[in-house]
């Protein structure tokens, strides 16, 4: 375990005044069961590791799940557990209630947090190594270990800036898909512009995720489904979350999000376009999941598979909002 | 006086000493048997208070934890400036550099302590550190530095083999060639009749490589037991007593007197609770040793703890395996010929690893030709183990899938291709290669017929290619597997012994471990019943090796075999104490021993079972006038035999559930049977089984380690990424214990879990096939895999 001072924070703007004051050598915990590892196994270079750990557990308020006003708000801090079983989530947002029920296992479920779940760090296994084994790019150095090694849990729809781990998110897609807004202490973003491919999230060093709010409409077909080895104890191999509109029988509007098989949630507007204005037939559905999947590239062998496993999602999700 | 009751075995003339009670059946028996049976130490372990390896903790404890090699071959030197600098970290006590431990190997000079100045695996041990605290290790770890000197190695079997690193150089892990070793597997012959004949004979012929590696991918297996290695070691008045975690107590006794050239009597180990045997923890690990060399020389207890990474590192491994498998069958089903090569890729340190992996199909399968014969190829790669059995299941998996195969080749139901060609001699006779031998009994030909009329198997093949139900993307498919293995037998020596309390009670102490799996429980309850006392008269300690004579190491589920019988042999030693006692103090009407028995806590004349004393009664006497001290009954075992032991059999139905999109599957319903012989400890055995059968379905399912082949380093050492079912993979069990008593085993007993689990990985590949119309050449069955097979990868 790496060596570290830990810091509660009673309010957010605690915990953001200390951020800044520790500029770039403080991360947030919650729950705690994605940093914890990555400290433990020292995986990271002596510069990079964080020397100051601010808990936000000590902040009051920020569990909430209510409706207000036409959205739905969550706090940054609210359980998985709580939202995969909220009834205004199971009624406006199935899809996230969907993903956050397949995060991980029950215990990890009740100590997680939305933001911890959105805002977590790669799983890359050469990243992750012990004892920062593999100094790579997106640790500032110059090789990418994963590209000529193996690709399992990677992305197949390319890298950024040489990266290819996949963003392990499952909500993530849910909320890109249902067109969430993430608030922060200093701004909001769509949710489709909170990721980064790079360095997980656009987030500044002394900025924090209080709120989620997804809008809260009933007139949506929603869908989210995961593919892993074990079921959903495992980080997915992949994951799709699907939001539609239909009228008239007719597909009027869809949106199309994988993650896990992507180096940050990304929409299939090639499957999006390629269903709107159809029925959900059987073959329209294939024809949108092999659109979805055109672009996939399989830079590495290890990684291949994962195209077929996107692809069946996509007609997995979309023959869910049959 | 009880040699009446031990039974020959006719061709080695060994003896078998039996249970005065063994040809009763089981609803005639008291104890042995009884479903009411319960775990004897479960409210302990539910409660934590038994105490594990880990639990133990002395005044002035100190930690050593091992700096390990991130290299998978390399020369180093430990920089001197850095140990300096560790020595001077706040609670560090010692540094241990190679040169302190010199000398010390574990077996061979691959296998130091410490290496010295050269690794040949990552996890290779460079140096140690103690501190008084484990957390202060780790830091003192972080600081030492090691200079590195890179060398060339070899990861894959297929690039060992032809003597070359991975780029394709010439090279061997030692000496001039990679071949470690060679074995004979048919009857120690390289062939038994002609398979060129056999084959040229067949009507149809089968002929694929199966592997459990690829080119992308090492996937070796870890044994994945929960509880890590861990050792306490503890400096009594001049002697080292070990509270460690292992199957292998005794094992811990000799190497620790022999690395540090003590007697053997100054060296004592004492268990507790074990979290998990499953063949890893057969041997005394180099951090018990080093803490063992620590506390001789300072006399301060030392705890000596692997954390996993270290374990999936270091410890041994089921290692890689290929197998060349050729079938010839007759259209009628007849197999005119087996022919299996194969090799494995074994690590650095042992040899052996596919001695007898193959062996058993010689006396599985019916066939007059047959070829069995495996090599051992060295890598730089973790040492080769016994685990979860020695190396049956893999070649009884793809062992399995050809056979399915051929029985496509001549369009034959496989449950009918299985039951035709399943060996059903039973005895002497039963083993072709070994053909004066006795077999013992051979339950496979009726067990295999119960099971496919209980699963319904042949209602629910619908034929080649022919899933049995297909929704969307998902196809539903069932399979069929066999499996006999040799373990569960051999058990040499085992002593035990049973002391006799004045009040009537017992106490067995017996030298094997309970690893958790209820074999305490068993023993038990044999001893009571062949005492005549009631369960609640027994106790048993927990071993102490300074109490018990040298045993033998329980792994391959020997325990309720070998210890049985020396249960049974105490309890008869005893028996016969306290009858001289009896009627020395007149408490009863006899004259001889031989006139007497007991049952239900008293001593009874066998002619006129009216008159009898309770045994307390006679146990109050034992510190009287009539010459006997206390009474210790001893029991002590030992075969000279080293040929085959006995066979066990299992047989499993799968269905799976696989979707062809994404490669996932669900294995949603095993029936299995398997033969315990009689299972003594119902309750453990049902337990046993439904774990081997988990843990065998994980195996091929799911796990496999993964190295990056550029640099060897091991990506997935951990629990989250190294793969194994949990509880949530448990599919619905349909489990039969299909007794079949055993004439030489205690009550009939045979050995449980690992002998008689592998059979569902054949039957979940050849499910798989049923499902998708796709077969798999590679293990484990996981989405890539499939996928892959199915061309989508
Ligand atoms: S994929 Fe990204 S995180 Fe992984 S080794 Fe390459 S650069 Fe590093």
């Amino acid at each position: 375990m790496l060596n570290f001072t830990h810091l509660n924070a009673a309010t957010v703007d605690e915990a953001a005044s200390l951020l800044a004051k520790y500029n770039g050598q403080a991360k947030l915990i919650a729950g705690g069961t994605d940093l914890l590892g990555l400290l433990e196994n020292r995986c990271l270079p002596e510069d990079k590791a964080p020397k100051y750990i601010i808990n936000l557990k000590t902040v009051d308020g920020l569990e909430y799940i209510k409706v207000d006003g036409n959205f739905l708000k969550i706090g940054a801090l609210a359980k998985l557990h709580d939202i995969a079983f909220d009834t205004n989530v199971l009624k406006y947002a199935p899809a996230l209630a969907a993903a956050a029920r397949k995060v991980a296992s029950w215990q990890i479920r009740n100590m997680g947090t939305i933001a911890g779940n959105i805002c977590q760090g790669t799983r890359c296994w050469y990243y992750r190594a012990t004892d920062n084994r593999f100094d790579c790019s997106r640790k500032g150095g110059s090789t990418c270990f994963a590209l000529t090694g193996n690709m399992r849990e990677h992305s197949v729809f390319g890298g950024t800036k040489g990266c290819f781990a996949a963003h392990p998110s499952d909500t993530a897609p849910a909320l890109v898909a249902l067109g969430a807004t993430i608030v922060t202490n200093k701004a909001s973003y769509a949710a489709d512009k909170f990721f980064d491919g790079f360095k997980d999230t656009v987030l500044a060093a002394d900025e924090i995720v209080t709120e989620i709010q997804v809008p809260a409409v009933t007139d949506t077909k929603q869908a989210f489904c995961k593919a892993a080895v074990r079921g959903q104890i495992d980080f997915a191999m992949a994951d799709v979350a699907v939001v539609l509109k239909v009228s008239g029988g007719n597909v009027s509007d869809a949106v199309i999000v994988t993650n896990c098989a992507s180096t940050l949630p990304i929409r299939l507007t090639a499957a999006e376009d390629a269903i709107k204005g159809k029925s959900l037939t059987d073959a329209n559905i294939e024809a949108a999941a092999a659109a979805g999947v055109a672009k996939a590239q399989t830079i590495n062998e290890t990684v291949t598979y994962k195209k077929a496993v996107v692809e069946g999602l996509i007609k997995r999700a979309l023959a869910a909002c049959k | 006086m009880y040699e009446e009751y031990n039974i020959t075995e006719p061709y080695s003339g060994e003896s078998y000493p039996q249970s005065i009670y063994h040809n009763l059946k089981t609803d005639e028996l008291k104890i042995v048997g009884k479903k009411s049976l319960r775990r004897v130490d479960s409210d302990a372990k539910v409660t934590g208070k038994l105490k594990f390896g880990d639990d133990w903790c002395f005044p002035n404890q100190t930690y050593l934890k091992l700096k390990r090699s991130i290299y998978p071959h390399a020369k180093f030197t430990v920089d001197a400036a850095s140990v300096a600098a560790a020595k001077k970290i706040p609670g560090v006590l010692d540094v241990i550099l190679p040169e302190d431990v010199k000398g010390i190997n574990v077996s061979n000079s691959y296998n130091a302590v410490i290496m010295q100045g050269e690794v040949f695996n990552q996890g290779d041990p460079v140096c140690a550190v103690v501190a008084t605290e484990e957390a202060i290790c780790d830091d003192a770890i972080e600081a030492i530095k090691i200079n590195y000197t890179q060398l060339p190695f070899v990861l894959l079997a297929d690039d060992a083999k032809e003597d070359k690193d991975k780029d394709g150089n010439p090279y061997a892990v030692h000496g001039d060639t990679n071949l470690a070793a060679t074995y004979l597997q048919a009857g120690g012959k390289e062939e038994r009749g002609d398979t060129a004949k056999g084959l040229a004979a067949a009507d149809k012929k089968i002929e694929k490589h199966y592997a459990t590696e690829t080119k992308k991918n090492t996937a070796i297996r870890d044994h994945a037991g929960i509880e890590p290695w861990v050792a306490t070691t503890v400096w009594d008045n001049g002697d080292i007593v070990v509270y460690p975690s292992t199957q292998a107590p005794y094992t811990y006794v000799s190497t620790i007197a022999s690395a540090l050239k003590l007697p053997r009597s100054r060296v004592r180990c004492i268990m507790g609770g074990l979290g998990t045997g499953f063949g890893r923890k057969l041997q005394c690990y180099r951090e018990s040793i080093l803490a063992a060399w620590y506390t001789n020389k300072t006399h301060l207890p030392c705890r000596a703890f692997v954390e996993a990474e270290g374990m999936f590192n270091a410890g041994g491994k089921q290692c890689c395996q290929h197998h060349d498998i050729k079938i010839g069958v007759k259209n009628d089903g007849t197999i005119t010929a087996l022919v299996d090569e194969s090799y494995a890729g074994v690590g650095t340190t042992v040899t052996g690893v596919t001695n007898n992996s193959i062996s058993i199909f010689d006396y599985i399968w019916k066939t007059d030709n047959i070829k069995l014969v495996s090599k051992d190829y060295w890598t730089n790669m973790p040492y080769n183990q016994a685990l979860r059995c020695v190396q049956h299941p893999i070649p009884t998996t793809f062992m399995g899938m050809a056979m399915d195969e051929a029985a496509e080749a001549i369009n034959m139901n496989p449950a009918d291709f299985l039951v035709k060609n399943m060996r059903d001699e039973s005895g002497v006779g039963a083993h072709p290669s070994y053909p004066k031998y006795d077999m013992g009994t051979n339950a496979m030909p009726d067990m295999l017929k119960e099971l496919i009329a209980r699963s319904g198997f042949k209602n629910k093949w619908k034929g080649w290619k022919t899933p049995m139900a297909v929704d969307g993307s998902k196809r539903r498919g069932i399979g069929i597997g066999v499996h006999a293995c040799h373990h569960g037998a051999l058990s040499n020596p085992e002593s035990a012994n049973i002391q006799v309390l004045v009040d009537g009670s017992f106490r067995l102490s017996i030298g094997s471990m309970d690893q958790g799996t209820g074999s305490r429980t068993a023993l038990m309850a044999m001893a009571a019943e062949e005492l005549g006392i009631t369960f609640d008269k027994i106790k048993m300690s927990q071993l102490d090796t300074a109490h018990v004579s040298e045993s033998r190491t329980p792994g391959g589920s020997t325990v309720t075999r070998g210890s049985g019988t020396a249960a049974i042999l105490a309890a008869r030693d005893a028996k016969r104490q306290l009858f001289a006692l009896a009627i020395a103090a007149k408490l009863i009407d006899a004259k001889e021993p031989t006139e007497l028995e007991m049952a239900n806590n008293e001593i009874y004349v066998k002619k006129d079972p009216s008159k009898k004393v309770a045994v307390a009664t006679v146990c109050g006497k034992m510190q009287g006038t009539h010459g006997f001290g206390p009474i210790v009954g001893y029991g002590h075992y030992a075969t000279a035999r080293t040929t085959l032991e006995h066979r066990e059999w299992n047989c499993d139905v799968v269905e799976v559930e696989v979707d062809v999109d994404t490669g996932e599957l669900k294995i949603l319903k095993v029936w299995s049977d398997c033969d315990p012989g009689r299972a003594i400890f119902p309750e453990g055995a049902w337990s046993q089984f439904a774990g081997g059968q988990l843990l065998f379905l994980s195996l091929s399912s799911y796990e496999g380690m993964v190295k990056d082949l550029a640099t060897g380093y091991s990506l997935n050492a951990d629990y989250q990424n190294y793969k194994i079912a949990t509880n949530c993979e448990c599919p619905d069990w349909d489990l039969n214990l299909y007794e079949c008593p055993d004439p030489y085993g205690p009550f009939g007993a045979k050995g449980i879990c690992e002998p008689q689990s592998a059979a569902v990985s054949p039957a979940i590949a050849n499910a798989i096939y049923n499902a998708i119309g796709v077969r798999l050449y590679t293990t484990p069955f996981t989405p890539e895999n499939i996928l892959e097979a199915l061309g989508k990868a």
